[in-house]
């Protein structure tokens, strides 16, 4: 029996929905079986960070519906010899037609197939948030080092644990470690302590995030992406690993230094 | 001066500090600020305290919540 896994921040726009389909890249090409549910049901976008809009037939509504089987409406991505499926959201539904006991049942049933049920949380603290938690057994809340996604960070936190969900773990993304050295970025040891919840991650700011979603391609799947680089370490604590939080730091090299020095005398 | 402004990191965890805690124990800003005051009138009705040096705080851990109130004694014990 696998284990589901919302990824939900309160806040949008802080990268949950790349994060989920990086972390299940991650997971498939680590060998594990991992299916993908889009909850965001009427704004669908996993689809387009995996690269696989094009091969959707059937979607989650349709499976609840019954006008296909869950099988049917699973997308495999061949790129990890079917270790990585999704279950694409409806595009044209209402999150308000979904309901808890059929969530539940499509989860129950993946997770009897797959070692990772990761659920993308719509952003916001209604419906279908509470939909997508209610079937997880476990949490990862996203938040950027901006203050507004922090409080709604919090905010979640609470919910979560209304809802009998304790314990879960915090991705920091977007991290600009250049303006943290300057005391202008809210430091993330700060932000553990302030949300007094464990942080799975950290991961810099990285413009290769932009591209890898352009192209369709997962950034976990690039090495030299130092975003890819961190969100792997995120997969190999989230399967039990001992992986000290990485914290990015730009090399000083001598071509480094000497193209700052150039930008220093531009100004 | 700039040498001396303060970085805009730490006026963040202030802020975010202070609306978590308003946040969390569900008082409006005002309320919690009022609420501060009452505390260190109760305390200092007992010992002497630096009044205008309080700090009160909301922390989870795990299921459970605390608040926690911290007052700084004028005498050194």
């Amino acid at each position: 029996m696998g284990k589901s896994i919302v990824i939900t921040s309160g806040k949008g726009g802080v990268g949950k929905t790349t994060i989920v389909g990086n972390i299940g890249a991650g997971l498939a090409s680590l060998g594990k079986s991992v299916a993908l549910v889009d909850v965001d049901i009427g704004l669908r976008n996993l689809d387009l960070v995996l690269g696989l809009e094009n091969r959707i037939v059937y979607n989650l509504m349709d499976v609840i519906d019954k006008t296909c089987k869950l099988s049917q409406a699973l997308v495999k991505d061949k790129r990890f010899k079917d270790n990585l499926v999704l279950l694409p959201a409806a595009q044209t539904r209402l999150k308000e037609e979904l309901k808890v006991e059929d969530l539940k049942w499509v989860v129950n049933d993946l997770k009897k197939k797959y070692d990772y049920v990761l659920l993308d949380s719509p952003a916001g603290i209604e419906h279908g948030f509470r939909m997508s938690t209610l079937s997880s057994d476990e949490a990862i809340i996203v938040t950027t080092p901006e203050i507004t996604s922090i409080r709604d960070a919090d905010r979640v936190i609470g919910l979560l644990e209304s809802m009998e969900i304790f314990d879960p773990q915090l991705i920091i993304n977007r991290v600009k470690f250049d303006m943290v050295k300057k005391g202008e970025m809210i430091h993330w040891k700060d932000i553990e302590e302030i949300l007094s919840i464990k942080v799975i991650g950290i991961v810099p700011e990285d413009p290769y995030i932009t591209i890898s979603t352009n192209i369709g391609e997962p950034a976990i799947l690039n090495d030299s992406s130092i975003g890819g680089r961190e969100l792997k370490n995120i997969v190999r604590r989230i399967i039990g690993e001992e992986i000290p939080l990485t914290v990015y730091q730009e090399k000083e090299t001598f071509i480094n230094k000497l193209s700052n020095l150039f930008k220093r005398e531009k100004k | 001066m700039k040498l001396f402004r303060k970085k805009s990191g730490s006026i963040a965890k202030d802020r975010i500090s202070f609306v978590l805690d308003s946040d969390r124990l569900t008082l409006s800003p005002k309320q919690l600020d009022e609420l501060k005051k009452d505390f260190s009138k109760i305390i200092l009705k007992y010992i002497k305290i630096d009044e205008d040096d309080l700090n009160v705080s909301i922390k989870r851990e795990g299921k459970k919540t605390i608040i926690i109130a911290e007052f700084f004694l004028k005498q050194i014990l």
